[in-house]
């Protein structure tokens, strides 16, 4: 009777089971921390280091995102050039704003009460009067509840400032 | 005689494995090339800085019973002015001196001995005197900060923190010293 050549040797079958469990334990972990949508925060502002930061606030609705390069250029969702001059700065506030209220008004807020918070990220290098100028501007335009972000010292927590 | 039936033999379902864990190993592949962590970001609270006041262009226009705009915003008892001179063969701005302003009169801080330390000495000696200054207030969160619109907005941020340590939780900022003009 005849055998095949490899009748008798020995097969290494691994285990493929606790390997696909890693594998997906990973998977899951970055399909959770992954983030396609950063189109609001600009990766050439770097921010300044501040140790009485306090975490962000996560549970803010309406949010404008504002990013101030180290020239002192306005970048904002939407747009694919910079705001660069007070006056369009001071425009593009003020419509924004408007929008705001037109659609509180819409969603049937009689008041037209805009709780938008503007959230200002600027960098470290620009001049103070560039962000001067817009912190008066969203002021002028009528929004109350403004920020400024910067970086966490360390990358720690921090609780409000004492 | 009846035949008995053979019992079918049971179905055993082999999952192919490899294929799936070659899908997973690209999706992991993927997520791993794309992931970024970024920096931790906090933010800082802050009073809205006062509008221009519109100036009157005749004494008769002016109303003694109507609040000056900074005092409605943000009637801080500190003002914390910060004067810039450009640096030594640079297009650079760094502090010149601090000048604390409050109700009792002005101080200007001391700005230590040495050149090359001299802007931490003269945040340290801020931070040493608003914590000084803070228990003879009635008004102990507000401070108004006024500072050169030439310096780095990173150094705006430390001044911040500064008096964010003195435990002033109010930081307002009124209009830079070098830009605001002179009442006429």
């Amino acid at each position: 009777m005849a055998h095949g050549p490899d009748y008798g040797a020995i097969k290494a079958e691994p285990n493929m089971t606790p390997l696909l469990d890693l594998v997906l334990q990973l998977l899951m972990f970055f399909v959770m921390t992954v983030n396609f949508v950063s189109a609001e925060t600009r990766d050439d502002v770097k921010l300044p280091v501040s140790q009485s930061a306090r975490p962000m606030d996560r549970s803010l609705d309406k949010v404008l995102m504002l990013n101030m390069d180290a020239r002192g250029q306005l970048w904002v969702l939407g747009r694919d050039q910079p705001l660069t001059n007070p006056g369009e700065i001071s425009y593009f506030l003020r419509r924004e704003f408007n929008d705001s209220q037109l659609f509180a008004q819409a969603r049937g807020d009689k008041s037209g009460a805009v709780r938008t918070a503007v959230i200002i990220r600027a960098d470290q290098d620009v001049k103070y009067d560039k962000v001067y100028q817009l912190l008066r501007a969203c002021k002028e335009a009528g929004y109350k509840n403004l920020q400024l972000r910067a970086t966490i010292r360390g990358g720690e927590q921090h609780g409000p400032a004492s | 005689m009846a035949r008995r039936h053979k019992a079918e033999p049971s179905l055993e379902v082999e999952l192919p494995i490899t294929p799936m864990l070659d899908m997973a190993f690209q999706l992991l592949a993927f997520f791993i090339l794309t992931y970024r962590p970024s920096d931790l970001e906090g933010h800082l609270d802050l009073s809205l800085p006062a509008a221009g006041e519109a100036r009157a262009q005749a004494a008769a226009q002016v109303d003694p019973q109507q609040l000056a705009d900074v005092e409605v915003e943000l009637p801080a008892e500190v003002t914390v002015v910060v004067r810039a001179r450009s640096e030594e063969g640079t297009r650079n701005y760094v502090i010149d001196k601090i000048v604390v302003r409050q109700r009792t009169g002005e101080v200007t801080l001391d700005e230590g001995k040495d050149a090359s330390q001299r802007e931490r000495h003269l945040l340290a000696e801020l931070s040493k005197h608003l914590r000084k200054a803070r228990d003879d207030l009635t008004n102990q969160n507000d401070v108004t900060l006024e500072v050169d619109s030439r310096l780095r907005y990173a150094l705006v941020v430390q001044l911040m923190d500064v008096c964010a340590k003195a435990k002033f939780l109010n930081i307002g900022f009124g209009p830079p010293p070098d830009l605001s003009t002179a009442v006429p």
